[in-house]
């Protein structure tokens, strides 16, 4: 869902045309559409140096995930950890694009504790690695830029805690 | 449902992939036209009743449909025929405001055409009233918006058909 398809559902279900707030809203998010497609563009351009200087920070700070008996252990499962996060940076610029969190949630955080839970892997570390993720984002943007990215990486940290 | 933003996500999403830049420039089509939708969305549902009452009087008050025997004798048949005008009406300016098709699918023309055939309600009729409303509302919202609710009015004339 974008902000534009919840508002329409919401409206809908009460039988009734959208309200001038929830147009008005809809106007903003249309009129900050430019800078959204500048964001998405800089993140996916980009997606390999952040995820690599990202995933270097996490294994310095939480060391033990890639050592003997850590669940990123090994060239595989090391690459395996690395696709993750490229996982949540694509799904990260889903919701900058839509103005919504609700892709990130529907795609990458409905069940997402089970999953990893499942798999042995310490979700901490992967809120971590978004964190990394975020940082090394948010040097390659602009600050009002970076505001607006650092509320999807933030929601997924939040989601992961 | 759909909108523009999430069809474009969606499609990516099955596949893995960023945003490349055939989504960029469909997302920044959307975008751009977001304000000139936002308008229209606004002076339709400030006048939904006077769009269908005027299509009614132009395509279907004065003819037979009206008098005994036809579809619209009955004053509770008058009511029904306007009611589902302005449901087309409100679809479609959903529609128009989400850029994509897949609400008037899913929540109107989904065994609407049955249910018509089985009411006995001439489908030729409720054609030239749609019609009738794309021509009402393109004097009232402009030539740019207008064309882009046709594509919706006419998404329900050819499903109906």
């Amino acid at each position: 869902m974008s902000i534009v398809t919840k508002s329409i559902v919401n409206a809908d279900a009460e039988a009734r045309y959208l309200s001038p707030g929830e147009l008005d809203r809809i106007k903003t998010f249309v009129t900050s559409g430019e800078r959204r497609l500048r964001i998405a563009q800089v993140l996916t351009e980009s997606r390999e140096r952040i995820v690599k200087q990202a995933g270097d920070q996490l294994f310095q700070k939480r060391p033990d995930v890639v050592s003997p008996g850590g669940n990123a252990y090994g060239e595989e499962m090391t690459a395996t950890c690395l696709r993750d996060m490229d996982y949540y940076l694509r799904l990260i610029t889903y919701g900058v694009v839509a103005g919504d969190v609700t892709p990130i949630e529907e795609i990458g955080l409905v069940g997402v504790r089970e999953m990893y839970n499942s798999l042995g892997t310490p979700i901490p570390a992967v809120a971590e690695s978004v964190r990394c993720m975020k940082a090394v984002a948010s040097g390659l943007l602009s600050s009002e830029d970076a505001a607006e990215a650092s509320a999807y990486f933030d929601y997924v940290v939040g989601a992961m805690q | 449902m759909q909108d523009a933003i999430t069809a474009v996500i969606n499609a990516s999403d099955v596949q893995g992939k960023y945003l490349d830049g055939a989504s960029l420039d469909k997302l920044k089509v959307y975008f751009q036209t977001g304000e000139l939708r936002v308008r229209a969305a606004t002076a339709i549902s400030a006048n939904a009743a006077e769009i269908v009452k005027e299509a009614v009087a132009k395509s279907l008050l004065y003819s037979d449909i009206t008098r005994p025997g036809g579809n619209m004798y009955t004053t509770r048949r008058y009511a029904a025929c306007i009611r589902d005008l302005d449901y087309y009406l409100r679809y479609s300016t959903y529609a128009m405001l989400a850029g994509d098709p897949s609400i008037l699918d899913e929540r109107v023309l989904n065994g609407l055409k049955e249910t018509y055939n089985s009411l006995g309600v001439p489908i030729g009729a409720t054609v030239n009233a749609i019609q009738a409303m794309k021509e009402v509302t393109a004097s009232l919202v402009g030539a740019d918006a207008g064309k882009e609710m046709g594509v919706y009015f006419d998404y329900i004339c050819s499903g109906l058909s």
